[in-house]
């Protein structure tokens, strides 16, 4: 996890208890993804993130689905696929499948 | 929530610390997801995941194999399948310069941005000062041999060796002989090198060490101003480090690393 993130959760847990964001990592990935397992991207509530997870549609996609599960207070993990037409279409020409965990804080379900 | 502050100063620290986070459970323990159990070098273990039972299971399974990359594990529980990823934080990485000149200035801030800590040494207190390198963590302003007795390298070290002459790269190799580093490298042309090399193998240091040298350094980018040198050099401790091949992607054809 980078240090830029940590520093960051840090501060929003100094500025108050129980500020919503979400932990974004890379679980796994088949075929080709620009990034690998272990990439790690933070979002806040107001949507601003720090590091990335990729980028493009992909991230854009994953952080839709950060904003959903901030909401519900629950973790869960979501499957990007580059590989099926609508990417193609949608501009996501990398041509792999990557495994998100989206873990909320603070959730009932997180620490 | 005192765990990311832990984690913020092991990373400070540079330490390799090790996180267990669930990410897969039956739906009856589904509030257990996103917990964290953190392993610290020195065998501390801080958090639970799921109750102190599976907790322990985790800890004896992640002690019986050493930690490669980030991956995840199934883990059967109860005869019901729960999944966890392991990840690291990654050791910290530093950077000795040593020489403050023309070319260090872009290579630090190159490797700041790359995420090395960064440390200057240069004699001259007109070159190793903060206004040159405002990037740097530390700027140390002394002869080379006496500065390089205070530093210590290890395997996620890089040394570079960009004096302003050979006389003071001698200098610094005489210092280091012997001594490991992730990555140990000077600057020169084809024909000083070779001069230096060889005396130095006179004076004894080791074949071994002065393979492990790597002189020139640099990739062929047919860099000519500090700035393309120090990139040359930069790209090249890159691809040292993660393993690359020094070679163009589209020469690969599609066998890209990882």
């Amino acid at each position: 996890m980078d240090k830029l993130i940590l520093q960051r959760i840090c501060e929003l847990e100094q500025m108050g208890e129980g500020i919503p964001f979400a932990l974004l990592t890379i679980l796994s990935t088949k075929g080709s993804t620009p990034r690998k397992a272990g990439a790690t991207m933070l979002m806040e509530r107001t949507g601003r993130t720090f590091g990335t997870i990729g980028g493009g549609c992909g991230e854009a996609e994953v952080k839709q689905r950060a904003l959903m599960a901030m909401d519900e207070q629950t973790c869960c993990i979501h499957r990007v696929n580059m590989v099926n037409d609508v990417a193609a279409e949608e501009g996501m020409v990398c041509g792999g499948i990557m495994e998100v965990f989206i873990q909320v804080f603070p959730g009932s379900s997180c620490p | 929530m005192k765990l990311f502050k832990a984690l913020l100063a092991a990373a400070e620290r540079g330490e390799a610390v090790q996180m267990i986070t669930l990410v897969g459970a039956p739906e009856e323990s589904r509030a257990s997801l996103g917990q964290m159990l953190v392993l610290y070098p020195d065998g501390r273990a801080e958090g639970l995941l799921v109750d102190t039972r599976f907790t322990e299971k985790v800890l004896e399974q992640s002690k019986a194999c050493q930690w490669d990359q980030p991956k995840v594990m199934p883990i059967s529980y109860d005869q019901q399948e729960y999944r966890i990823f392991w990840n690291c934080l990654t050791s910290k990485m530093r950077a000795v310069i040593l020489g403050g000149g023309h070319i260090s200035q872009p290579l630090a801030s190159f490797l700041a941005q790359l995420d090395y800590e960064v440390t200057v040494i240069d004699d001259r207190p007109e070159f190793a000062n903060r206004q040159r390198f405002p990037m740097a963590k530390h700027i140390i302003c002394e002869d080379f041999t006496k500065a390089l007795e205070q530093i210590s390298f290890d395997n996620n070290t890089a040394v570079i060796i960009v004096t302003r002459g050979h006389r003071y790269d001698l200098d610094c190799l005489r210092s280091i002989a012997g001594q490991r580093a992730g990555y140990l490298g000077m600057i020169g042309s084809f024909r000083r090198v070779k001069a230096v090399l060889q005396l130095l193998k006179e004076e004894g240091v080791s074949t071994e060490w002065l393979n492990a040298l790597k002189t020139p350094i640099g990739l062929d980018l047919g860099a000519q101003s500090p700035a393309e040198i120090a990139l040359s050099i930069a790209a090249e401790i890159v691809a040292h480090f993660k393993g690359g091949r020094y070679l163009p992607l589209r020469s690969l054809g599609g066998r890209r690393n990882g």
